[in-house]
């Protein structure tokens, strides 16, 4: 499993290591039942701290994108969790909502968000 | 709760009336990487020194792995990889002597990994240490620590005067061997980009102290740099957010502030029109806490009665 | 405590120059010096001294940045210790073993024969085959002792230098009653039990001490 890191972003790691997998099974990289890499193999792979990984793929499996099947490993949830359509909404609207506000802060125009958007839906739907 | 691998209580080091480093308490869990930021002569030397039980406390103790320092049993001391600055072994000594000797003491030494070390950078077995170059020799030094496998390792700049490779090799191998090993390692630099990649932890040092001990995933999170037109006055910060130091440049200023994630719209708010907030990488944090340090020590000196 | 031959081997290289000088001087003057050799010849005894000195001194830069190496490889402050004395001794018999042989196996008496003619060469032999022991006696004294000076030196926060004046005083001392032509009877028993108790003392307090020097 391939993760690009930035040390600079302002992000702790462990976040953008959530959001990389997050991203991934989003896109199909990851599929329902693949088996993660076990912490240590992660961490080394990294360079980082076991505990970071571990933090990473507690947040995962609280958020319901991953289960932990004891002596196993970690594996990508077989079907999303239910989570309930009202939720899901609330919380991309939240999302939206920061990153509306981040790019008029920029300067951007409303055509170049849509834009940005589409972009970005269309490098998804490649990437699968 | 993890015991502490390192532990210091008020531990201070003089020099006639010199105060080489002052009250230093800090509790250094297992399985840590540590970055010991400070310049020569800040007090990260001594501080490397006092936890290997070289120099004796002027004030306070230090304990590795629940070991006085000063009275390390030969089971703790063969646990201990300790890489000094300038310490370097006899020229004459070949380095397949230093392998011998460090294996000597060290209870799982590798000398598969030494060996592979040594012919990644063409290094031949009867060599002589004087007849290395500077950078040969520090790789040597470091690579005798590593294949000791200690629980423990203390490097003071070991990658200073490596080229960039040889530095990502060592650090690469550092955590490694941290994460492979559970050991803890406290690594004293002053170039602070290469060692932000493998390291958990960061402790500044500066005139002898330790001005901060902070994890790095916090601090990635916490730290902000905030850029202002130089004519806007300093804006007033609520009480969740930390000044770490501020400077003008030319027409902008710059403010380094640190708070939780949850009062970064805090942040944003209190600050005037035409601003920008940034990250702050691990440098800049080095650099805002040691300029704050010695304007307010500049400051001090200012108000100081003749 | 096993003997660790590496670091036993680095120790003893560090004494090499002192020995290296020492063996053939040693070597020329016992083979070639006319006088009857005993126990109070002076320049044998500046021999001892000299090479103790150098011995101790070389075992003893607690400030050089080769010692901080050496104590950093995860041995023992006990264990380094106890190398460096089994390594002085090795030193020392090195040196001295080669010339007490050259005088006992008469080498020395067949050179003074042919050589010089010497007049004393029958007795040489049978007079002079007691003397190497007390060239290692005098080895036995000074050595602990120096090491206690140099080690003390190091203590933290800079130990006293009026350790060294008190080892001169000692060296002096002894000096003095080798000069006198007439001891008592009851003499040597004395020099033997000060010496033993002397050569315990600073062995003993320099391994005590030992643990707590600094190296800088």
């Amino acid at each position: 499993m391939y993760l690009r890191l930035d040390y600079q972003s302002g992000e702790a790691i462990y976040r953008q290591i959530v959001e990389q997998v997050k991203y991934k099974i989003a896109s199909g990289e990851l599929s329902p039942a693949d088996r993660l890499p076990s912490i240590r193999d992660l961490a080394k792979q990294l360079k980082i701290n076991p505990r970071t990984v571990v933090k990473a793929y507690e947040e995962l499996q609280s958020g319901g994108l991953v289960v932990r099947r004891q002596g196993q490993g970690v594996f990508v949830r077989d079907g999303q969790a239910a989570i309930p359509a009202r939720t899901r909404h609330k919380l991309i609207a939240e999302i939206a909502r920061r990153m509306l506000a981040e790019a008029s802060r920029l300067g951007a125009s409303e055509e170049e968000v849509q834009t940005i958007l589409k972009d970005a839906i269309e490098e998804m739907r490649s990437d699968k | 709760m993890s015991e502490a691998a390192i532990r210091t209580e008020g531990l201070g080091r003089d020099y006639g009336r010199h105060h080489a480093l002052e009250s230093v308490n800090l509790a250094i869990e297992r399985g840590r990487v540590v970055a010991l930021l400070g310049p020569h002569g800040a007090g990260t030397t001594t501080f490397l020194r006092l936890l290997v039980g070289l120099l004796e406390p002027t004030n306070g103790r230090s304990w590795v792995l629940e070991s006085p320092s000063r009275a390390l049993p030969e089971q703790i001391a063969a646990k201990i990889g300790y890489m000094g600055d300038a310490d370097e072994p006899p020229p004459w000594s070949t380095i397949k002597q230093l392998m011998c000797l460090q294996a000597e003491s060290s209870a799982e030494f590798d000398r598969a990994f030494f060996e592979r070390s040594m012919t990644a950078r063409e290094l031949a077995p009867a060599s002589r240490y004087g007849s290395l170059s500077k950078g040969q020799k520090k790789w040597v030094r470091a690579a005798l620590v590593l294949a000791g496998r200690p629980e423990i390792m203390l490097m003071d700049e070991p990658a200073e005067g490596l080229d960039p490779s040889a530095r990502q090799s060592l650090y690469d191998e550092l955590r490694d061997h941290v994460t492979e090993g559970e050991a803890t390692a406290v690594v004293a630099t002053h170039v602070i980009g290469d060692i932000e990649r493998i390291a958990d932890d960061a402790a500044v040092i500066d005139h002898g102290r330790v001005i901060a001990h902070a994890a790095l995933e916090d601090l990635r999170e916490q730290v902000r740099e905030v850029q202002l037109p130089a004519d806007e006055q300093m804006p007033e910060f609520g009480d969740s957010i930390e000044l770490l130091g501020s400077r003008v440049a030319s027409d902008t200023r710059l403010v380094w502030v640190r708070c939780a994630i949850g009062s970064l719209s805090e942040l944003e708010q209190s600050l005037p029109a035409g601003s920008t907030v940034r990250s702050a990488n691990l440098e800049t944090f080095y650099l805002a806490l040691t300029q704050h340090n010695s304007n307010g020590r500049d400051n001090d000196a200012k108000e100081k009665p003749k | 405590m096993k003997i660790k031959m590496p670091l036993l081997a680095i120790l003893l290289r560090q004494t090499l120059p002192a020995s290296l000088i020492a063996l053939p001087v040693g070597c020329l003057y016992v083979m070639f010096t006319r006088n009857v050799l005993n126990w109070q010849n002076p320049w044998m005894a500046l021999f001892v001294l000299a090479h103790s000195i150098a011995i101790a001194s070389s075992l003893g830069r607690f400030g050089s940045p080769n010692f901080a190496f050496l104590y950093t490889r995860g041995y023992s402050r006990d264990e380094l210790w106890a190398h460096k004395m089994l390594g002085t001794a090795l030193c020392v018999l090195m040196v001295w073993s080669p010339i007490a042989l050259m005088l006992w196996l008469g080498v020395r008496s067949a050179v003074q024969d042919k050589m010089f003619v010497s007049p004393y060469f029958p007795i040489m032999m049978t007079r002079e085959a007691p003397v190497p022991w007390f060239w290692l006696g005098g080895y036995a004294i000074l050595l602990p002792l120096f090491h206690y000076v140099w080690i003390r030196r190091a203590q933290p926060l800079r130990g006293e230098n009026g350790i060294v004046l008190l080892a001169v005083g000692v060296v002096i001392v002894i000096g003095i009653l080798m000069s006198f032509r007439w001891h008592p009877r009851w003499f040597r028993a004395l020099v033997y039990t000060l010496s033993a108790v002397m050569i315990i003392t600073t062995l003993v307090a320099g391994r005590m001490l030992h643990r707590d020097l600094e190296v800088h």
